[in-house]
């Protein structure tokens, strides 16, 4: 193979391989793992979900690739190249969208996107062009000459995403950029990172909402406790759990004998009557719906309404994280 | 905006720091100075005393020791009576009393001439000032030149009073010595000391602020993230830092001279330079402690109470307050350790410096480096420091 064929080939694996890949990544801050053997790929235009309870080292995992945190052990890639510190043309490419709003207080809302928008780009001219875009995607024109301390939490949020997408970047990390918004500012936000994706960008996404994710992301990982436990679409994570639907009947409260029989059944994981309501919790499987009006059917029970829901991203993230309570000594 | 703009924004939305800093205590210093006295017009004013003297005598001694007492001073008149006396002591009207009885000038020249103790004179001194107690000195030292005279010479009371007078010494003439005119006004010396304060203040807040906003760990999470090199971000600092420095120095410096040592630009133009490397040299200084508490990360009040605090300890160590030939030498050994001490002495000594002789300036520009080095000094803590906290921030 002569040396213009090996550079070709390289360039075509390079533009093949993932945008992110992380592999067997290790973070210890002492005693404690916060990232422990962590690998994953994610590919170029994916808009990938990395959900976790707090602590499980979501945010540590972003620093990692960002370079920001030294790590143990593990091979960090970004578009087919080995991140380092100093991977100034690879860093380039990539918008980061902090937890925090991290603005200047001191600069107007024009002046702080361009002020994170000259950390990539140094033509004055065409950050003049990139930073009204950035305004215009996250309709903020009428705010231009705001400073952020006079601005409502979903604007102060709509800016924070303004800075880290300006320079237009290919890889876009939003580590909760939805916190504390109201449901308009939520919904714009989630709108213009649809768009983004849209237009090629791969979105990294971590939120506690699980409906955003659901939304958002073709595939999700889900860490606790530094691991993977859990990777694959909306749809192959639910069928992963044994969480099945949650059926619902409107009815004057049943014997104790009813919710037994209805606990009785192979399906069922939970029966209780609350609300006007039976509630019933399924396991994964067919006929359940079936299966429990037989039963109300058998005791005489007389019944209204009946509501099926399929199992929820929260469902599963519950039932692979657990229901203890994080964040305590 | 690049980041160098960037910081000059933050400096510039801070601005009450620099109209109290940099403007309000800029202008208290040059207006010390303009307050300054040059020395050249000083005069000397001798005190007037109010004296009386009631002689009951009226011999020639008697009138003789009179005159010199009234000589220089103002004379009260008293119409001799016990009462007036005694009024003129209570009411504090006079600051001297004498009442010379009578015969008394006969019993001196014969007390003298036998070599007994000279008749005694009752004399009263103002309890409220000590310009009384000088003038009684005064006729003490006449009356015993009166006796020496009568018992050495002899003859009659106008011989005495004669010699006497011939050989009195008692008046002092005053005059005035003219300092010799420095080459830099006094007024710009002290507004120069001054301005260690307003500098200092000035530059440490204003860096300590803007490296709190670069610092604020999200932003600072966001541009280290970016692709912006680490050391570009530094440049950028840095250029801020001494931009800031130098705004100050201009300011204090420029404004000394236009209106205080405009003359000295022609007249004393290496003098002048070396008054302004000197507070340069302290502009830097203040840079680079602005730089170590913004890497120590100090809030803004912190900042600002550092900055007032070690501002004035620094200033009042320099002798800009009280000169620092009035400070005691325990303080003075201290000072050595000031940039502020080393300053003073760089002005003081460019003030006073008459001719310039490259020896001369020598030792002044040695004066200006060891500020020059507290700030390196500094700013290499500041380095670890920041070293230290960057690195704690990626582990």
């Amino acid at each position: 193979m002569n040396e213009a064929t090996g550079e070709k080939d390289k360039t075509r694996m390079r533009d093949h391989a993932p945008v992110v890949h992380v592999e067997n990544l290790v973070k210890r801050y002492g005693e404690l793992v916060a990232v422990d053997h962590l690998s994953f790929d994610i590919a170029s235009g994916e808009a990938f979900g990395l959900l976790g309870p707090n602590g499980s080292g979501k945010t540590t995992t972003i620093n990692c690739i960002l370079q920001l945190l030294s790590y143990e052990h593990g091979d960090i890639s970004l578009f087919g190249r080995p991140m380092r510190p100093t991977s100034y043309d690879l860093k380039r490419q990539i918008g980061i969208v902090p937890q925090e709003v991290a603005v200047f207080d001191e600069l107007t809302v024009r002046e702080n996107i361009d002020s994170f928008c000259a950390l990539y780009v140094s033509d004055r001219a065409k950050r003049r062009e990139l930073v009204d875009r950035a305004i215009e995607f996250v309709g903020l024109q009428k705010f231009e000459k705001f400073r952020p301390k006079k601005l409502s939490g979903g604007l102060m949020r709509r800016l924070n995403i303004a800075c880290g997408i300006a320079h237009e970047p290919s890889l876009i990390i939003l580590d909760e950029p939805t916190v504390a918004v109201d449901p308009q500012s939520r919904e714009a936000i989630l709108g213009g990172i649809e768009r983004l994706n849209g237009e090629g960008a791969t979105i990294i996404y971590t939120s506690h909402y699980m409906e955003e994710v659901e939304r958002l992301c073709k595939r999700i990982l889900i860490m606790d406790h530094g691991r993977a436990v859990a990777s694959g679409t909306p749809d192959e994570l639910k069928a992963m759990v044994g969480t099945g639907e949650k059926v619902s009947v409107e009815t004057a409260e049943p014997s104790e004998q009813v919710l037994e029989d209805l606990r009785r059944l192979s399906c069922v994981r939970q029966a209780t009557y609350e609300g006007g309501r039976i509630r019933v919790q399924c396991l994964n499987g067919e006929h359940n719906l079936a299966d429990i009006l037989g039963v109300l059917a058998k005791d005489n029970v007389p019944y209204g309404r009946v509501l099926s829901e399929p199992p929820t991203l929260n469902d599963v993230f519950l039932e692979i994280t657990g229901r203890a309570l994080r964040d305590e000594a | 905006m690049g980041s160098y703009k960037t910081s000059m924004r933050i400096v510039l939305s801070h601005r009450v720091y620099i109209v109290i800093y940099l403007v309000l205590m800029t202008a208290v210093g040059l207006t010390i100075g303009m307050l300054t006295q040059p020395g050249s017009t000083a005069t000397f004013k001798p005190t007037v005393t109010r004296v009386a003297v009631v002689d009951h005598d009226g011999s020639t001694l008697s009138r003789a020791l009179a005159s010199r007492i009234y000589k220089g001073n103002e004379k009260v008149t008293l119409d001799g009576s016990k009462r007036a006396t005694q009024d003129a002591i209570a009411k504090d009207s006079v600051s001297y009393l004498l009442v010379i009885p009578e015969g008394w000038g006969d019993g001196f020249m014969a007390a003298a001439r036998s070599g007994k103790k000279a008749p005694t004179l009752n004399s009263s001194v103002s309890y409220s000032s000590g310009e009384g107690r000088l003038v009684e000195l005064t006729a003490s030292s006449y009356s015993n030149m009166l006796y020496q005279m009568a018992a050495t010479l002899g003859g009659s009371q106008e011989d005495v009073v004669s010699a006497s007078d011939s050989a009195w010494k008692g008046d002092v003439s005053v005059d005035v010595v003219k300092s010799k005119a420095t080459p830099l006004p006094a007024s710009l010396r002290v507004a120069a000391e001054f301005s260690s304060y307003s500098i200092f203040a000035s530059v440490t807040v204003v860096i300590a602020v803007l490296m709190q906003a670069l610092n604020r760990p999200e932003v600072a999470r966001r541009r280290m993230a970016s692709s912006q090199p680490a050391h570009v971000r530094s440049a950028s600092l840095l250029a801020a830092c001494l931009t800031i420095a130098l705004v100050a120095w201009i300011f204090n410096f420029g404004l000394q001279v236009l209106l205080l040592g405009r003359d000295a630009t022609t007249t004393a133009p290496l003098q002048l330079a070396m008054v302004g490397a000197a507070e340069l040299s302290y502009s830097l200084f203040s840079a680079a402690v602005g730089f170590l508490i913004g890497q120590i990360g100090l809030s803004e009040n912190a900042s600002n109470a550092v900055a007032n605090i070690f501002g004035m300890v620094f200033s009042f160590m320099g002798g800009a307050w009280t000169g620092l030939s009035l400070l005691p030498d325990s303080l003075l050994a201290v000072a050595h350790f000031m940039p502020s001490y080393w300053t003073t002495l760089a002005i003081e000594g460019a003030s006073n410096m008459e001719t310039v002789t490259s020896a001369a300036m020598g030792s002044l520009l040695g004066d200006v480096g060891i500020c020059a080095l507290f700030s390196v000094a500094i700013l290499l803590v500041g380095l670890v420091v920041g070293r230290d906290r960057s690195a704690g921030r990626s582990s």
